[in-house]
């Protein structure tokens, strides 16, 4: 296993009395996508400034390309730091054409050279005709092309962005993410993007940090944190889930919807978290009552009884139960995690 | 690229001034000069004195209790020679802060009379100021002002015009009253005036003997000079005034009018001690107080200089002979009575 | 929330943390100068019954200056910026250039002009057979005339930040059914609400340092306390004392504004911009508004500069002597101009890292200008006395320096409002660009905030032509300025001469005000 581009270790940051990061450990690899998820003031964002070394961390140890950067009374500031960062606001810089803002970082390099790898870069995020334009002049999706064009220009190892398509317009926010990330790729870099937005999460990331409170929850591939969250917390960060006290008895777990597998539990009380998609039409399946039924475009959002039990479930399908009625039911287990209490 | 061009042209400017500044002809004859007179007419006299003597003037001009604080933080290294004043107060309390050296000059003592100088020779007056009255011909008879005390009875309730208490020259007046009646007198007096004001004390000299020509009040104190100069003036609206408004001398005990004066003294740490003194002399000599006379209407202060037209025809009144230095240093009990008293 | 934690957490002392500490002091230290003397030695028995008078008369004249200049200049800047009636491009500039004429030049003008005794009312009484029913000399007069000397502050700020307000926030109020006056006092006024702040604050403290209008008027303020215990009982420490109270009334108008600032988010990078939506006054509504300026205007500058240059037609000025004061105006406007707006920048810089600092260093503008000068003369004196026979160029340097202490406030405001355009992201992207801090400092704030630093110098640069006290005080041998000329010319009774200088500051001054308010026109992003 090659070293990787960015090891967090233990990382802890206070304020004064409130802990904004705790004990956060993360891997980055180099040309893969990591996303960092969570709530807004779960310590996402801290937890990038650290990476960066905007702030010191208090505990535990940074290492960028296998050099160590923050630790106990360690800082090296973010111009040694060999990481690019692209902001929600893009910070490009408003006297600075978007040539001369792709520029800033080759201080060193001699002009021609500078030219050069500008020219490059306007190459590989498509902003040839926008080299000499101001930055206000431009759209959204143009000026964060520039603010990553101009982080990547120094070849940083990590590429950190935070929130970086919540700025965009709905319509073009997919487009633009597509582009951009394929862009990414290509460059080799190992990237962190900070997001609050699951689906987004999910749909981008080789790699998924889930983030809550200040700790990271559990990473792994955007599959495995949806399906086999490592507790409901975690499970809630990703999407809708619906958490029900279950009795376990004979390698069953009981719910009002239906039982699931539930092989290696042992007997007695324990939770369910079920997805709203767990829920299916099953002839062979429990009866519920369907209290209302609302369209949702792709599917429909069926509110169901059962033991007084009542659940949303997102179904599709042309079979449409009717309000008022009774279906049979059961649950996917591929789409449901039990829980010991 | 704005900002560049500006800065550029800025630096050149200072450039030009620390050369100019630096370009000093050391083997000149200086003297510095600290004045508190503010006078045009009295740059020609400077001029004249370098014309007879070789001797350059430096002037730093400002309120007098600012150059005395300048002097006192340039303490042993003050440039200052000389420090002149248009009012005996400034003087005395330069004298306080210990900023002038006692001078003994033949010329001096004999040219200027004995109560017109501190008793020591630090400071010497060379011309003269009576603090008087200006009044409506029409209405006040001059018996009815022909002593100071008069000012304050009945008779000119609600008819007075005078401007505030922080003037020097009502502070030199006040000052000399008290020096000659005692305090509580005084302060009869101060509270009579301000009984007797026709409205609050506010504007300047000339605006109190403007005001008694609109009929705002029958009677104002006013510095002579400033009377002597609407009636010589080249506005024929102040010259008309004047024919109205007459200028009465009260007297002080029947001793005469209260007088003030413009002087000056030698620095205590002049570097050109020699010239500050030929300076003095200068002032001090008949031809210096004629031209302030003629120009700023003042009267001189050496009985044997003859004043020119048109103050030659205000000059023959009878001056108090108190010594100015006497009434100086009562100013700050002056301005404490007349604060208690509501003179604002 | 992220953004609360500054780069003061790092621990390093950092190179613009300390420019920002060394600038701060420099402005402070005339300040602490009259600390240290209001606390050691004789005070003058001023009684306590005329020091609350004087207090009072400050207070009510600040509050009443203080809200005229509010409600003028943003009615001004209002009908200027969201509207379109006869003259308004004329009116646009013209508007400003109050800002052009000292205050006591006003006084002059206006106590003039209606005097009981002046030739307007002895003619009134004379042909018309009545008089006015007041004078300027008088509380009110006072009133009227620092407001028409000080309300261009809040016009300029107002006009900015209308200009800089989003379409979309209009727009939105429109649907609201939020109209005319509405959409005013209900939208475009509580938003823009630092800016009146910042510019009511400048008006607020000019008025509490004022003393040549005032004393020009009879009003008897906290700065007459100030002159009369110096210059009548030779107490400079009861004057320091007396200026307490005027530090300690700047330093809470200098906090409550830098409050009404914290709430202020930064206009996103993003944000499109559209021409304004100017709505066209019709018929007598456009006269009005046409009216509401000219009158302002002629309040400010054409009725008393005007009869002060018909006064002056009669005179037979000095010219060789003018010019000359004229040259060393121009010299010291654009020397005092340079290192305050310097200072001011090295501050500014320093800002995030030391707030107080720059808050400090504000007070000197709130500060009478006699005060000042005793302030002055301990860090003068130290150098006199180090420096025998220094000569021309200590003095120059001194009086720079008094007007960089004095005037610190104009050119701070200014220059921090133009680094507010610096995203801290901003920073943080130059940081990771390889940038140290204090290279981002010198690569991004500072060629950002370059058009506010030229708005600075132009501010700076105006008002050292209309200051009088510390170039009193501290100016060398044979060198006059126009202020000095005309405050010698007033001192001695003789108005009619005062006012070439005057106007010869006015004309001098003209240029800068004119290019100052055309950069805030075209301050709209994408104009």
């Amino acid at each position: 296993m090659p070293v990787p581009s960015l090891t967090v270790r233990g990382v802890s940051r206070n304020y004064e009395k409130r802990s904004a990061v705790a004990n956060a450990t993360l891997t980055l690899q180099a040309g893969r996508i990591t996303c960092l998820l969570g709530p807004s003031g779960c310590g996402k964002s801290t937890l990038l400034r650290l990476i960066a070394g905007l702030e010191p961390v208090d505990d535990g140890e940074i290492e960028i390309g296998g050099t160590l950067m923050s630790a106990r009374g360690i800082n090296v500031p973010p111009e040694n730091r060999s990481i690019g960062l692209v902001f929600q606001d893009f910070a490009l810089f408003p006297h600075l054409s978007v040539e001369d803002n792709m520029g800033f970082g080759l201080k060193t390099l001699s002009p021609s050279e500078r030219q050069e790898r500008v020219t490059t870069l306007s190459a590989q995020f498509h902003l040839e005709t926008l080299a000499g334009k101001w930055p206000h002049t431009l759209s959204g999706g143009e000026q964060q092309r520039v603010a990553i064009a101009r982080a990547l220009a120094r070849s940083p190892s990590v590429l950190l962005l935070d929130e970086p398509f919540s700025g965009l317009d709905g319509h073009l926010r997919a487009n633009v993410r597509k582009s951009v990330l394929a862009d990414l790729r290509a460059t080799g870099t190992a990237v962190l993007i900070v997001t609050h937005d699951p689906e987004e999460a999910m749909l981008i990331a080789d790699e998924l940090a889930l983030m809550a409170d200040g700790r990271i929850l559990q990473t792994g591939s955007p599959q495995e944190c949806y399906l086999r969250p490592v507790s409901i917390d975690a499970a809630r960060l990703l999407g809708e889930a619906t958490v029900l006290p279950v009795r376990i008895s004979g390698g069953v777990a009981h719910t009002p919807f239906g039982g699931i597998p539930a092989p290696d539990m042992p007997d007695g009380q324990a939770k369910a978290m079920i997805r709203s998609e767990a829920l299916r039409l099953d002839e062979a399946g429990v009866l519920a009552e369907v209290l209302e039924v609302r369209f949702g475009g792709a599917f429909q959002i069926v509110t169901l009884a059962s033991q007084d039990v009542v659940i949303t479930a997102h179904m599709t399908g042309s079979l449409v139960p009717e309000a008022g009625t009774k279906v049979n039911v059961s649950l996917n287990p591929a789409r449901t995690v039990l829980y010991p209490n | 690229m704005a900002l560049r061009t500006f800065v550029t042209t800025l630096l050149g400017a200072i450039l030009l001034a620390g050369c100019s500044g630096a370009n000093e002809d050391t083997e000149l004859q200086e003297v510095n000069l600290y004045s508190a007179r503010h006078y045009d007419s009295d740059l020609p006299l400077y001029e004249r004195f370098t014309e007879l003597t070789g001797i350059k003037i430096n002037r730093i001009e400002g309120n007098a209790d600012q150059l005395i604080a300048r002097m006192k933080s340039e303490g042993t290294n003050s440039p200052a020679d000389v420090l002149i004043a248009a009012d005996a107060g400034a003087l005395w309390r330069a004298q306080e802060a210990g900023l002038f050296q006692p001078v003994q000059s033949e010329t001096l003592t004999s040219r200027i009379p004995a109560n017109l100088r501190e008793p020591d020779g630090n400071w010497y007056g060379f011309m003269r100021r009576a603090r008087i009255v200006a009044y409506d011909a029409a209405k006040v008879k001059p018996e009815e002002i022909d002593d100071y005390a008069k000012l304050a009875e009945p008779r000119f309730r609600g008819k007075l015009c005078v401007r505030s208490s922080d003037s020097v020259y009502n502070l030199s007046l006040v000052g000399a009253l008290i020096e000659a009646w005692g305090e509580k007198r005084a302060e009869q007096w101060v509270s009579g005036i301000v009984a007797n004001m026709a409205r609050p004390p506010e504007g300047g000299d000339r605006d109190q003997i403007r005001a008694v020509g609109a009929g705002v009040c029958e009677v104002a104190l006013t510095n002579s000079y400033y009377y002597i100069r609407m009636a010589s003036s080249d506005d024929e609206a102040d010259r008309k005034l004047t024919q109205r408004v007459k200028l009465g001398f009260p007297s002080l005990d029947g001793k005469g009018a209260h007088v003030n004066i413009s002087g000056g003294g030698v620095a205590v740490n002049a570097p050109n001690k020699a010239n500050a003194v030929r300076l003095l002399e200068f002032f001090a000599s008949a031809e210096a107080q004629s031209h302030i006379a003629a120009e700023n209407n003042e009267f001189p202060a050496s009985p044997d200089v003859t004043a020119p037209s048109p103050v030659d025809s205000y000059s023959n009144f009878t001056a108090n002979p108190m010594g100015v230095a006497a009434f100086a240093a009562r100013q700050p009990e002056a301005q404490s009575l007349m604060s208690a008293a509501g003179w604002r | 929330m992220a953004i609360k934690a500054t780069f003061a957490s790092q621990r390093r002392i950092s190179v613009p943390a300390a420019l920002a500490a060394i600038a701060g002091l420099v402005a402070l230290l005339p300040l602490i100068g009259v600390v240290a003397a209001a606390l050691f030695g004789e005070t003058a028995d001023i009684a306590a019954r005329d020091v609350f008078r004087y207090a009072a008369t400050s207070a009510w004249l600040a509050l009443f200056v203080g809200l005229a200049t509010a409600v003028l200049g943003t009615l001004a800047a209002w009908f200027i910026v969201m509207h379109r009636f006869p003259g308004r491009d004329l009116f646009a500039w013209a508007l400003a250039l109050p800002l052009a004429v000292p205050a006591f030049a006003l006084a002059y003008g206006y106590a003039d002009l209606f005097d009981v005794a002046g030739p307007l009312r002895m003619s009134m009484r004379g042909n018309l057979g009545f008089d006015l029913p007041f004078g300027m000399r008088g509380f009110g007069g006072a009133v009227f005339v620092l407001s028409c000397a000080f309300y261009p502050y809040v016009y300029l700020a107002m006009r900015a930040a209308f200009l800089n307000q989003s379409v979309n926030v209009a727009e939105a109020a429109r649907t609201l059914g939020c109209d005319g006056w509405h959409s005013l006092y209900r939208v475009a006024l509580p938003m823009a609400r630092p800016a009146l702040a910042a510019g009511v604050a400048l008006a607020v403290m000019e008025t509490l340092a004022d003393y040549g209008a005032v004393q020009f008027l009879s009003v008897q303020t906290l700065t007459t306390g100030i002159v009369r215990s110096w210059s009548v009982y030779g107490s400079t420490v009861s004057a320091a004392r007396l200026a307490l109270p005027l530090l300690a009334t700047a330093a809470l108008l200098l906090w409550i504004e830098r409050r009404g600032r914290q709430g202020r988010t930064h206009e996103s990078g993003n944000a499109r911009w559209r021409p304004l939506d100017v709505k066209q006054l019709s018929g007598s509504q456009g006269w009005l508004a046409a009216a509401f300026c000219l009158a302002l205007v002629s309040a400010g500058l054409l009725l008393p500069v005007g009869w002060l240059l018909w006064n002056a037609l009669e005179t037979n000025p000095d010219w060789p002597r003018l010019l000359r004061a004229g040259g060393h105006s121009l010299m010291l406007g654009l020397m005092g101009a340079l290192v305050t707006v310097m200072l001011a920048t090295m501050l500014a810089l320093g800002t995030r890292r030391l707030p107080m600092a720059a808050r400090l260093a504000s007070l000197g503008y709130a500060t009478p200008g006699a005060v000042m000068a005793i302030g002055l003369l301990a860090p003068a004196g130290i150098l006199w006395n180090l420096m025998p026979d220094s000569g021309y160029g200590i003095a120059i340097a001194l009086l720079v320096y008094a007007y960089a202490a004095r005037l610190m406030a104009a050119a701070l405001e200014p220059i921090d409002a133009g680094l507010t355009r610096v995203t801290p992201s901003m920073i943080y992207a130059a940081r990771s660009l390889g940038r140290s801090e204090t290279s981002s400092a010198f690569a991004v704030e500072l060629p950002v905030a370059r058009g506010a630093m030229l708005t600075a110098s132009l501010i700076v640069f105006i008002d050292v032509l209309k200051e009088l006290p510390a170039t009193l005080i501290l100016r060398p041998f044979n060198f006059d300025t126009l202020a000095v000329l005309a405050n010698n010319y007033a001192l001695d009774e003789r108005l009619e001469q005062a006012g070439t200088p005057s106007i010869l500051i006015v004309l001098l001054s003209l240029p800068a005000v004119i290019w100052l308010t055309r950069k805030i026109a075209f301050s709209r992003p994408g104009a």
